[in-house]
């Protein structure tokens, strides 16, 4: 087991520097935006009537810390961003972490709820669609999947916008009822919410569905055409037994690979899906923050706070990958 | 020695994309308890095909011909082949009266299940047995085949044993079940020239000590010569020569064979060249019309090649050739 | 007889012979057109490159606010027809419209065909219009336009913008967008790729986590990022390139780890080992031996990474951080679309999204095709 930790370690050491050179990136666009924080301030507080001199940018200025060199800030903001402190946004004046508060956790509820179901469906329908010899079914799931690539999420929440609005009036937007907004979680606000977010979930699991379901046929059958399967067949390995223990047990590697990969997909697309939903959460919080508040503090942590999420997903997997492999874990344990 | 296996007018063809190709064209031959027959022949002459098809293990567009028959004769009365239709019917034959082991050992087991576990598995399948003997009795199986140490390889990974040892691992796997048939699909080509020794030097002694009979698919006469009783000579999907291994090698007759012989090197004599044969085998989606030889045939007689199908005449009275050569001698003395 | 059967069989040697000599583009070509959906969708697509190419000569109206109509703001799509109660006509016409708007009607512009059916307006062919410059000529002729007033087969927008017009100048736009990102995101994967997958080593260590890290940060939030950049003083043109600029410096990250992977399987290979003993230096045994052993693999990427480029670039412009106007895209065009209003009232706005549709469709048919085309061992069971 002393092996597997070191595994484990060495893993886990890789995340974290991912992570840094990912903090390195968001916070130089960060900074790279013309105008720091002490003007925007200041700027604030000239539109309200009191008059400003540079020496009153430059008191600011030192007040938060904005004078100390590039790395000593980029090395706190990182020491602050690993516990969840991001500071304060420039333009709101607000605690950002507050502001996320629960709207990151929905962000992340919905594409996970949404990766689980596109993988729930992807499975089954893959492993038919690859031992299937069925014309018309793999037919139309060649359509299903291109259609998944062509029509992307948020043309498809578009679409199902137009229609609902002209037929069934303003019902479908939005996370939360009007009473449940900002009221304190309880079964009917769980409800209410899962009332509502069914269609996100659904739009931002679409593609990825149409995506899994190619991805786990093409896996199968690379698989099921290998000589385990049919020398497992001439020792009289039959049915479902045969399927599962043999293409499938063995296609799943590469399955729970791609898991990551998809994840990314999904957060991608969650943003522009919010902001035609008109989601309360992260996504559109995000669009809010770059094109009309141009607030970059609350940008950089909402990116940051994604791609900590998709490099942790990717940790998880990869372990994962490592105790159910047995080439890996041999390979670890030697 | 008893009639194990009997194959009559065996024909089998392929539905694909770009037609339907012949693989197997009236192949017939029969093998006794105990004997080892060799199946020779170029890759594309449908060998391989054959020996599937005795457990019906080719792929799902394949397509029997009428006539075809493959009947093994086991203890308990004869099983007709042809007529078992369903995998769970035909778990009586694979794995259990019949087993097949793989040119490539490492592509014929599971890469992610250990070795034991798949062995344990056939066992389970075709057995009463409970987990606890079957584990017993592979170990002692893989003990057999000389594989050292094997309580522990049972619980291993084929990735973690080497070339040699993978095979004889496959080897026990096939006859834990204690098959009366083994096809051996290419068993020694992967393998470097002193473990094919070793691995054919095995097979002998199993066939000596279990009494089965085995069907050994190769493109390499000498290991033929070293090994099988009875030979079938295959070529685009016909067997145009069969008999006794010392016979058909040591009188060749029908000009494929010759060529076979005549293309292998010579140790004895270094500077002598080579002799392939002439030409290049025809696509499956052009067989020849007649004898599918007469593309390439040497001692090609005219139009009666390109258009009859030569039938087998006897050389001797267990060595048969197709080949109309001989026909005509035949009919020639027979006048 | 013999000279028959002579002739069949050297036709069969000249086929063979044509098979056996193919090049590689060739016998892909063969294969291709096999594939009857790949087939379609590559007509669909010169057709829609065409049209968007030629736009100013297809379109009767200019697509920026010079060549709006003001007296038809928000208006249905007029189809032109053929006949009526008044009989029919060669030329197509539509009919006069009158706007008008009241309380009834929430005071929307509503529009009226007149009944007075005698007062038709047919449709002219090759008529002047609108002057326009193509490759550095200027032109007026346009594929149709009418005799009195404007037609709009597609309707209009809310300032009176032609939708017809604004689709087509839009598919050329995003197009030349799509072009310009996967060019540079191939050059950059192809230097990076390369780089990393010949020399191995820390090289390629230091690259990947490079490459990993980038991939790792979900595309469109950086995009938007970046895109935030743009200072509004930019011209419609720089913020074009800008655009197009980091759609390329994102997505090279995919077409680069393929082309690693294959250069550093390839680079043991004896054939490597015979150039470099020959003399040859690095950047040429990549160039002439390494490279071209997947050329289809790289085309098939770019084909395929086309579509990306293109919804990207409709999702930055839909967020109002891409193009704006008079640069036309389809996020452009998108950009009003989500309120109730058009929703409820003015769905000929979609009419550009089935455009879309249809032209991603088609790219992604043609590069499954290309892709089934040169992978010898692809699956037949599909």
């Amino acid at each position: 087991m002393l092996q597997f930790s070191k595994f484990f370690a060495v893993r886990a050491m890789l995340a974290i520097l991912t992570l840094v050179m990912v903090s390195f990136i968001v916070f130089t666009l960060m900074e790279l935006v013309p105008g720091d924080c002490a003007e925007r301030y200041v700027a604030f507080k000239n539109s309200q009537g009191s008059v400003i001199t540079p020496e009153d940018i430059q008191i600011e200025r030192v007040r938060l810390g904005l004078d100390q060199p590039y790395v000593q800030r980029w090395g706190s903001w990182i020491i602050n961003a690993f516990q969840g402190e991001y500071g304060n946004s420039c333009i709101l004046r607000v605690d950002i972490a507050q502001l996320l508060g629960q709207k990151f956790w929905l962000s992340l509820g919905l594409c996970l709820s949404a990766l689980l179901l596109a993988y729930l469906i992807a499975i089954p329908v893959g492993i038919i669609a690859a031992t299937s010899k069925n014309a018309v079914l793999n037919n139309s799931l060649r359509l299903v999947s291109y259609l998944g690539l062509a029509l992307p999420n948020f043309l498809l929440a578009l679409m199902i916008m137009l229609f609902s609005t002209v037929y069934f009036g303003d019902s479908l937007t939005g996370l939360f009822s009007k009473e449940y907004r900002d009221a304190a979680w309880s079964t009917d606000r769980v409800m209410d919410f899962l009332g509502h977010a069914w269609l996100p979930i659904f739009i931002l699991g679409w593609s990825a569905t149409a995506f899994a379901i190619q991805t786990v046929r093409a896996l199968m059958s690379d698989e099921i055409g290998k000589l385990y399967v049919t020398a497992a067949a001439a020792r009289g390995v039959s049915g479902r037994r045969l399927l599962m223990r043999y293409p499938a047990r063995h296609a799943l590697s590469p399955i729970i690979n791609s898991v990551g990969f998809d994840l990314n997909r999904i957060f991608n697309e969650l943003p522009i899906v919010a902001l035609i939903l008109t989601l309360t959460e992260a996504g559109s919080l995000l669009i809010e923050a770059l094109a009309r508040s141009n607030d970059q503090q609350l940008a950089g942590a909402i990116i940051f706070m994604l791609t900590a999420s998709i490099v942790a997903l990717n940790f998880v997997t990869d372990i994962i990958l490592a105790l159910t492999d047995p080439r890996i874990r041999r390979s670890i344990v030697g | 020695m008893t009639r194990l296996l009997d194959v009559e007018n065996l024909t089998l063809d392929f539905d694909t994309d770009e037609g339907r190709i012949t693989a197997v064209d009236n192949v017939s031959f029969s093998l006794e308890a105990g004997e080892i027959m060799g199946l020779v022949g170029e890759s594309g002459s449908g060998k391989s095909v054959t020996a599937k098809a005795l457990m019906k293990l080719n792929a799902s567009n394949s397509i029997y011909g009428g006539d075809s028959k493959i009947t093994l004769h086991l203890a308990n009365g004869p099983v007709d082949i042809m007529s078992l239709q369903t995998a769970k019917e035909l778990q009586v034959v694979r794995g259990g009266a019949i087993s097949m082991i793989f040119q490539e050992p490492m592509a014929s087991f599971a890469p992610a299940i250990t070795i034991g576990a798949q062995m344990v598995e056939q066992l389970l399948i075709h057995t009463s047995m409970s987990a606890l003997k079957a584990q017993e009795v592979s170990i002692e199986m893989l003990d057999r085949v000389g594989i050292s140490d094997a309580s522990t390889r049972f619980k291993q990974y084929a990735f973690e044993l080497s070339g040699g040892m993978r095979q004889r691992a496959m080897i026990a796997m096939a006859l834990s079940t204690n098959p009366k048939l083994l096809i051996a699909d290419e068993p020694t080509t992967a393998l470097d020239v002193t473990i094919q020794a070793q691995v054919i030097d095995l097979m002998k002694d199993l066939v000596k000590d279990f009494g089965m009979g085995i069907v050994f698919i190769t493109h390499d006469l000498g290991v033929i010569a070293q090994t099988a009783d009875t030979v079938a000579v295959m070529y685009l999907g016909r067997v145009v020569e069969k008999g006794p291994v010392r016979q058909v090698i040591g009188n060749p007759s029908h000009p494929y064979t010759q060529g076979l012989i005549k293309a292998l090197p010579r140790l004895d004599d270094l500077d002598s060249p080579l002799t392939p044969i002439p030409g290049d085998i025809p696509s499956p989606l052009e067989r020849p019309d007649g004898c599918v030889f007469s593309t390439r045939c040497s001692s090609f007689l005219g139009p009666q090649c390109s258009v009859d199908v030569p039938k087998f005449t006897p050389i001797s009275h267990d060595h048969m050739v197709a080949c109309h050569i001989y026909q005509q001698d035949q009919q020639g003395a027979s006048k | 007889m013999t000279n028959i059967t002579n002739t069949a069989s050297s036709t069969n040697q000249q086929l063979k012979e044509a098979y056996f000599t193919a090049s590689q583009g060739q016998l892909i070509w063969q294969r291709f057109k096999r594939n009857k959906s790949a087939l379609a969708g590559a007509w669909v697509l010169i057709i829609l490159i065409l049209s968007g190419i030629f736009s100013p000569f297809l379109t009767p109206y200019d697509a920026t606010i010079a060549g709006r109509d003001k007296g038809y703001l928000n208006g249905a799509p007029q189809v032109p027809s053929f006949c009526d109660d008044n009989g029919c006509s060669i030329r197509p016409f539509v009919y006069t419209y009158e706007r008008s708007r009241s309380f009834k009607t929430n005071f929307r512009w509503v529009s009226e065909e007149k009944v007075e059916l005698e007062d038709r307006r047919y449709l002219t062919f090759f008529s002047r219009g609108m002057e326009y410059t193509f490759l550095g000529i200027k032109f007026d002729r346009h594929l149709f336009g009418v005799d009195k007033g404007m037609v709009h087969i597609f309707g209009t927008d809310s300032t009176g913008k032609d939708i017809y017009s604004r689709t087509l100048t839009a598919i050329n736009t995003s197009m030349a967008v799509g072009t310009i990102g996967v060019l540079i995101a191939f050059f950059l994967a192809l230097v990076i790729g390369g780089v990393s997958g010949y020399y191995g080593g820390k090289i390629d260590s230091v690259l990947q986590m490079v490459t990993d890290t980038v991939r790792t940060i979900p595309n469109i939030p950086l995009f938007m990022a970046l895109a935030a950049f743009i200072p509004d003083t930019w011209s419609s043109e720089e913020r074009f390139f800008f655009i197009s600029l980091v759609l390329g410096l994102i997505g090279w990250t995919t077409l680069a780890r393929r082309i690693r992977t294959h250069l550093l399987s390839e680079r043991n290979q004896e054939y490597v080992l015979a150039a470099q003993l020959c003399g040859a230096s690095p950047s040429h045994v990549i160039r002439r031996h390494l490279l071209p052993s997947f050329t289809s693999y790289i085309i098939v990427d770019l084909v395929i990474s086309f579509p990306y480029m293109i919804l990207s670039e409709t999702a930055l412009s839909f967020i109002g951080l891409g193009l704006k106007d008079p640069v036309n895209s389809l996020g452009v065009m998108l950009q009003n679309v989500t309120s109730a209003d058009v929703l409820l009232n003015y769905q000929w706005y979609f009419i550009p999204v089935i455009f879309f549709i249809v032209l991603v469709l088609a790219f992604v048919f043609v590069g499954d095709g290309l892709r089934d085309a040169a992978d010898p061992y692809a699956d037949t069971n599909k």
